[in-house]
């Protein structure tokens, strides 16, 4: 009878070892926990960096805060100043600054008259001029006559005239009645005659001021 | 009682393996074993080398994971524990490393010569590579990728091996007939 070779003794050598039982569940009941403890570790892990990335988060969200703030307490700073600043402007502007919402003037149409209604001429610009106030409604406009033979109003008159800077319209015309378009620097645009009627000084005033 | 709390816990903690797993894992670790005695040729330190790889694969991988993965942890625990016990280091193979099959004859003529002898004959190497390709069933490719060894020194080790195994095993054979 042949023996068997040796490479089926080998095999069989060694696939008839075996670990004991004891030894066997031992190691088999380790797989599960280590499974879970692996688990576990993982997520011990991913909650770390989670906790680390909200950490992270709230330092960065703090610090661009606390930096906003700054620049805003900085903003607050400087838009007191600027109020305070605003507050300390002479009197003379607050009637500008209370009438903000209305337009402002940039035109003046003024009727000076010399002899009030005693000459036809004076009448007749009067009463052109009081027709323009009625039926110009341009609020860029304003309008002021001048009765230059009011001598109790003439210091008033005067102090207007210096105000709106109308005294080289005026001067040299002692006895004169007319009306005239100026700006706010007092420089003449145009002047008009009572003969051109209310009609036609309507037009070209508007005309003027809006080219 | 005590099975309820028990089943309860492993729920808790997700303990519950399937059989097949368990099967799996079994013969997964009686073959871990079998490798450890062929590398050790010692039942007990085969014991300790296939704890000690199982403990250390679970801790890293949560799992047995697989018989190559096993069996590397398996060959570099031996061979840790080796160079600690002998200090020594990692030697090219070379012929005067071979086993000296000229000491163990005149001993060996006078007893009978079992297989357990025979292969404790053998270089580890030898027997590593004899145990892979006999009982695993690996190629000379297989058994080159898990040793991290050229195959043309497995090839070999596996010829010497074979060669050494085959006139213990004749001479084992005429013993035995006379």
């Amino acid at each position: 009878m042949n023996k068997p070779s040796y490479e089926s003794e080998i095999r069989k050598y060694y696939t008839e070892m075996e670990l004991g039982p004891e030894q066997i569940q031992g190691l088999l009941d380790a797989v599960p926990f280590a499974a879970s403890a692996k688990r576990w570790k993982r997520i011990a892990l991913v909650t770390s960096i989670g906790l680390v990335a909200m950490l992270l988060l709230t330092v960065s969200l703090l610090f661009s805060n606390s930096t906003f703030n700054s620049q805003h307490s900085n903003q607050v700073v400087n838009d007191k100043v600027e109020i305070e600043r605003n507050l300390n402007v002479p009197d003379i502007v607050e009637p500008v600054l209370k009438q903000s919402n209305a337009p402002p003037v940039e035109y003046r149409l003024v009727a000076f008259r010399s002899h009030n209604n005693q000459c036809p001429h004076c009448r007749a610009t009067g009463l052109v001029f009081r027709d323009l106030t009625d039926s110009l409604n341009e609020p860029a406009v304003e309008m002021q006559e001048f009765d230059l033979s009011d001598h109790a109003a003439s210091a008033g008159i005067h102090q207007k005239i210096r105000e709106w800077k109308l005294d080289s319209l005026i001067d040299g015309r002692a006895e004169t009645a007319f009306i005239a378009l100026t700006d706010t620097k007092g420089q003449t645009i145009q002047e008009f005659k009572p003969s051109q009627g209310t009609g036609e000084i309507v037009k070209q005033v508007r005309k003027l001021i809006n080219p | 009682m005590r099975f309820c709390l028990q089943s309860l816990f492993h729920k808790i903690h997700g303990l519950t393996v399937s059989e097949h797993q368990r099967a799996d894992d079994l013969q997964l670790i009686q073959s871990g074993y079998r490798y450890a005695v062929s590398l050790s040729h010692n039942r007990h330190d085969a014991e300790d080398l296939i704890q000690q790889a199982c403990l250390k694969v679970l801790r890293q991988q949560g799992t047995l994971v697989g018989k190559s993965y096993l069996f590397t942890a398996i060959r570099n625990l031996f061979y840790d524990s080796l160079r600690k016990r002998q200090g020594i280091v990692d030697e090219p193979l070379v012929d005067n490393l071979v086993a000296d099959d000229t000491i163990p004859h005149t001993k060996l003529i006078e007893q009978k010569i079992d297989l357990e002898e025979i292969l404790s004959c053998l270089r580890v190497e030898e027997r590593e590579v004899l145990f892979l390709q006999i009982v695993e069933g690996y190629t000379a490719q297989e058994i080159s990728t898990l040793t991290q060894q050229p195959r043309g020194t497995v090839l070999s080790l596996l010829s010497r091996a074979r060669q050494r195994v085959q006139q213990r095993y004749d001479l084992d054979q005429i013993l035995e007939t006379k």
